[in-house]
């Protein structure tokens, strides 16, 4: 169910999610059932067995987990936009974006915004890693033809083979969306910024940035 | 890409075999996260062995040095003393990785660090990878028309100037209570 009630209009093409590792998607496809709604997640990266190529069983029916449960979490996500306390944590300088304009603009991926795909990423021993965002970067004109380099759009990645999308709660897993969102108001230029620091490899940072969308998104 | 995999393994490398169970780890003289850091022209594109302190979160793994002599900056802007510790079958980053992630190493390695119950909030946790490591031949600087200076590099927030595509990991060791 989306509560945001956008994927009733049309959900085939609400989430153009890009997902990989999918059964022919990219090399790493091949192999790999679906029983519908049977999907569960399979325990850790072990139980996956095969190799990339070689028919990624574990890894595909993962991907689709996370694709199932990715278009509520955006919804969650959505609906908690529609808070005060959880928007004025998003575009905080005048004239910035609409968070809940920019989510769907990732969402759908059809912006220089960037996009939201699921992806397998790797882990520290003893810690679990539910998302990652990558700054797109783009060469702006500034004029007398000079070029100015800027972050122009971001892509989160969904981990799909551990964190939030695969043992998480539907909270965890829109506190995860609204998390990379902060950071894409940071790293798109024009977008207005946030109150979610750039964490980096700082754990803290990153504690204390989810903490800070739970508290104000979620309670 | 074989080619260039091979010959760096046979010119930059000394293999040696050791024994983890179940699988044989082909295991190379380790360089430390500096020595990578301080001239990352001569490893770019190559598969070396990186020993250092890991570091991870809900959204990115390194393996980080928290000292260097030298440091890194390009346009000003001084780097973190960090690597991205990626997966070769991560396909967004790159999809003609010819090497697979050993995975029996992986689960030896979590087997391992439960094992010695390593506590992520006060001890630290060293280990060695072996992967391809990858820079790019000019590491951009951007300015937002805040003034916000922000780096075009790897992993979480392109924070990392380099990426360590890891093949496999060995050398666990846990120091207690020296979070660093």
């Amino acid at each position: 169910v989306d509560p945001s009630g956008l994927s009733d209009t049309c959900p085939e093409c609400i989430y153009s999610l890009i997902v990989y590792g999918l059964p022919g998607a990219g090399g790493g496809g091949g192999g790999g059932s679906y029983e519908g709604d049977k999907l569960e997640a399979l325990p850790d990266m072990g139980a996956q067995g095969s190799q990339q190529g070689s028919g990624s069983i574990g890894i595909s029916a993962n991907s689709l987990l996370v694709a199932s449960r990715l278009p509520s979490a955006i919804g969650m996500a959505l609906v908690a936009l529609t808070k005060t306390d959880c928007a004025k944590l998003f575009s905080t300088e005048a004239n910035g974006l609409n968070p809940s304009y920019l989510l769907t603009q990732l969402a759908t991926g059809v912006s220089r915004y960037g996009f939201i795909q699921i992806d397998q990423l790797s882990y520290k021993p003893g810690t679990v890693r539910s998302a990652t965002a990558t700054q797109i970067s783009a060469p702006v004109p500034i004029g007398n033809d000079a070029y100015h380099t800027l972050g122009v759009g971001v892509i989160i990645t969904i981990n799909n083979i551990a964190g939030s999308f695969i043992s998480g709660n539907e909270i965890d897993q829109a506190v995860t969306i609204l998390h990379e969102l902060g950071h894409a108001f940071n790293h798109i230029y024009d977008a207005g910024k946030s109150l979610i620091k750039d964490d980096g490899e700082d754990t803290k940072l990153s504690e204390s940035n989810t903490k800070l969308v739970k508290d104000n998104c979620f309670k | 890409m074989n080619a260039l995999i091979c010959g760096a393994m046979l010119t930059l490398l000394t293999p040696i075999l050791a024994q983890t169970p179940n699988v044989l780890v082909e295991k190379v003289t380790p360089v430390l996260v500096c020595d990578v850091l301080s001239d990352l022209a001569k490893f770019n594109g190559k598969i070396i062995s990186i020993r250092g302190v890991v570091e991870g979160s809900n959204e990115g793994t390194w393996i980080i040095a928290t000292r260097c002599a030298v440091r890194l900056v390009t346009d000003g802007y001084l780097w973190r003393t960090a690597i991205a510790i990626e997966l070769p079958s991560t396909l967004f980053l790159r999809d003609d990785v010819d090497f697979q992630l050993d995975r029996a190493a992986i689960e030896w390695l979590d087997h391992k660090v439960k094992q010695m119950q390593y506590k992520g909030t006060t001890d630290t946790l060293w280990l060695t990878y072996i992967g391809l490591f990858e820079t790019k031949k000019k590491l951009e600087v951007g300015v937002d028309p805040s003034g916000k200076r922000w780096p075009d590099g790897f992993g979480h927030l392109n924070t990392a100037p380099g990426r360590l595509l890891i093949k496999t990991v060995s050398d666990t060791f846990v120091e207690r209570g020296k979070r660093r």
